[in-house]
């Protein structure tokens, strides 16, 4: 009985562990811009290349306009595995960018439905948001090698 | 009075403000503040060290706001205090427009801060950096005056080479006033005499950056060209001093993977120097002129890691050597080098309020010899420690 007991308590804590890794596994940040931006594929390094200020112009000629998380699974993932940099290194350089005056640092939203909302209303914005949270109001930008 | 009120109103800005930037309608406002403590063993490092001090302060604030898609303007108001020089008199640090037509090519027109080396623009912003003092070989805060902005026009730009990486160019040209009570006038005025004011008139430069494969590794060429000329006043005896032109080149390379960066820089100073003494006002018209030519190098080597979110250590070696100009005044061997090993700590307590420790162990004295005679010398090595605590929004 004792043997059963915790067989099933180990089958459990399996299948719990299972689910959560599944639900990681299926919780993805997404690329998303303004509907204005005519670009539908971007690679890894031209993503990193526009939030580190190394690319600031659309392809058409527009300026670019850049939104952040201000922290959360999705900002760290994003930061980590997309930019392949850290967040703090990501928040250094924007301050950067304040403190010496050569640009204007990015808006940044604690929530995702308000950043998708701003990226919705505003012309040649980029944004990154976990892929529960899209609608139809963004493009989503897919991501090449 | 008028830099006190204002110092206050900085400070209360500062503090008063909400814990994020703010934006007034469409103006965003950000600010910093910090303040250390320095103490050494044998010689006044920076400040008056020896005893202790915490005359190691500054304090920012500035404002900037997009007129247009491609145009901003924006001006930033700094302050600090090191020892004697600065004494927190506000200063205008940068104000300048800024259209950034094509990504191949921005101008900015107003006083902007110089682009030199890896680090020159952002030498006051401590949270930008693991250490408490940057490498005092290539970022020495005396010469931060005559280096940190320049009046006149930026052309800037980048060049997006593909799988090569990111071309950023900057070039520039204009003018700097020299502050009379700033570290310049210190380091050029000796016993019994007075420094009159200095300017440098005509300076130019340009940096060349090139980001390979993405932001991962940097090589950086950087020029500066500048003529300066001060007067001093001992006695009555006026000295102009002029140098005519004034070289920097540096060499630059960062690594930058996950939490780790290395950087290394070589920079070469050299020029020649003309001093003219004038003793017509003491009855002898003799004006005696001399004539001199200098070559200084100084390198330094730093590495950091941040070992969690946040904690961050680093260690650099930086060297500095001097050729001497002046041989009648005997100096020891190692009033020509200056080696520092230091070893630093940041601790961010949070995204906007930081705290940093460092300690030196120093070979030589080239750098701090402003106000030292050969019997001052107290041998070549020497250590002092600094911390800095500093607040930005």
């Amino acid at each position: 009985m004792k043997k059963r007991i915790s067989i099933v308590c180990l089958m459990s804590i399996i299948s719990a562990s299972i689910l959560l890794t599944h639900r990681n596994a299926i919780a993805e940040v997404v690329i998303i811009v303004n509907k204005s931006v005519s670009i539908d594929t971007m690679s890894q390094s031209t993503i990193s290349n526009i939030y580190f200020g190394n690319m600031t112009k659309w392809p058409d000629g527009k300026t670019i306009h850049v939104v952040m998380l201000k922290g959360g699974k999705t900002h760290e993932t994003y930061v980590k595995k997309i930019l392949v940099s850290t967040p703090s290194r990501l928040i250094s350089y924007w301050k950067k960018v304040v403190f010496t005056g050569i640009g204007i640092r990015p808006k940044i939203f604690k929530n995702e439905q308000d950043l998708v909302s701003y990226v919705s209303n505003t012309k040649g914005t980029i944004g990154y948001i976990d892929d529960s949270v899209l609608d139809e109001s963004v493009k989503v930008v897919t991501i090449i090698q | 009075m008028f830099q006190k009120i204002s110092l206050f109103i900085i400070f209360l800005f500062l503090f008063t403000l909400p814990a994020y930037s703010n934006e007034l309608s469409n103006v965003e406002i950000h600010g910093f503040a910090s303040t250390g403590y320095i103490i050494s063993d044998k010689y006044n490092y920076l400040a008056n060290s020896k005893d202790g001090t915490f005359e190691f302060n500054e304090a920012g604030i500035n404002f900037s706001s997009s007129l247009a898609e491609d145009i901003q303007v924006g001006m930033q108001l700094y302050s600090y205090d090191l020892g004697d020089i600065g004494n927190n008199t506000i200063k205008l640090d940068w104000a300048f427009i800024d259209y950034y037509w094509k990504q191949l090519l921005g101008f900015r027109l107003g006083k902007f801060k110089t682009p030199l080396a890896l680090y020159n623009e952002i030498l006051d912003y401590d949270m930008l950096y693991t250490q408490t003092i940057l490498p005092q070989s290539i970022y020495n805060k005396y010469y931060r005056e005559s280096i940190k902005s320049t009046q006149g026009i930026n052309l800037y730009g980048k060049l997006n080479m593909g799988v090569t990486g990111i071309l950023d160019y900057n070039l520039y040209t204009g003018s700097e006033n020299i502050d009379t009570d700033g570290g310049v006038a210190k380091l050029f005025s000796y016993k019994n005499s007075v420094f009159k004011g200095a300017n440098a008139k005509n300076l130019f430069g340009g940096r060349l950056k090139w980001n390979v494969f993405m932001k991962d590794l940097v090589f950086a060429a950087s020029y500066f060209q500048t003529d300066f000329k001060y007067e001093i006043d001992t006695s009555g005896v006026k000295t102009v001093i002029e140098y005519p032109k004034t070289v920097m080149k540096v060499l630059s390379a960062e690594y930058t993977r996950g939490n780790f960066k290395s950087s290394f820089e070589y920079q070469m100073t050299s020029g020649n120097l003309i001093s003219t003494t004038d003793m017509t006002n003491i009855g002898m018209p003799i004006i005696n002129k001399t004539e001199n030519e200098y070559d200084n190098d100084m390198y330094y080597g730093q590495v950091s890691y941040r070992f969690c979110k946040c904690f961050e250590g680093g260690v650099y070696y930086s060297v500095f050597n001097a050729e001497r100009i002046d041989s009648s005044v005997e100096y020891p061997e190692y009033a020509d080098w200056q080696k520092d090993l230091a070893v630093s700590f940041r601790l961010d307590i949070n995204e906007l309020w930081l705290l940093k420790f460092e300690i030196h162990h120093v070979k030589g004295i080239a750098q701090i010899l402003t106000d030292l005679q050969p019997e001052d010398c107290k041998g070549e090595n020497w250590t002092s420690f600094a911390c800095k605590t500093t607040f930005n929004f």
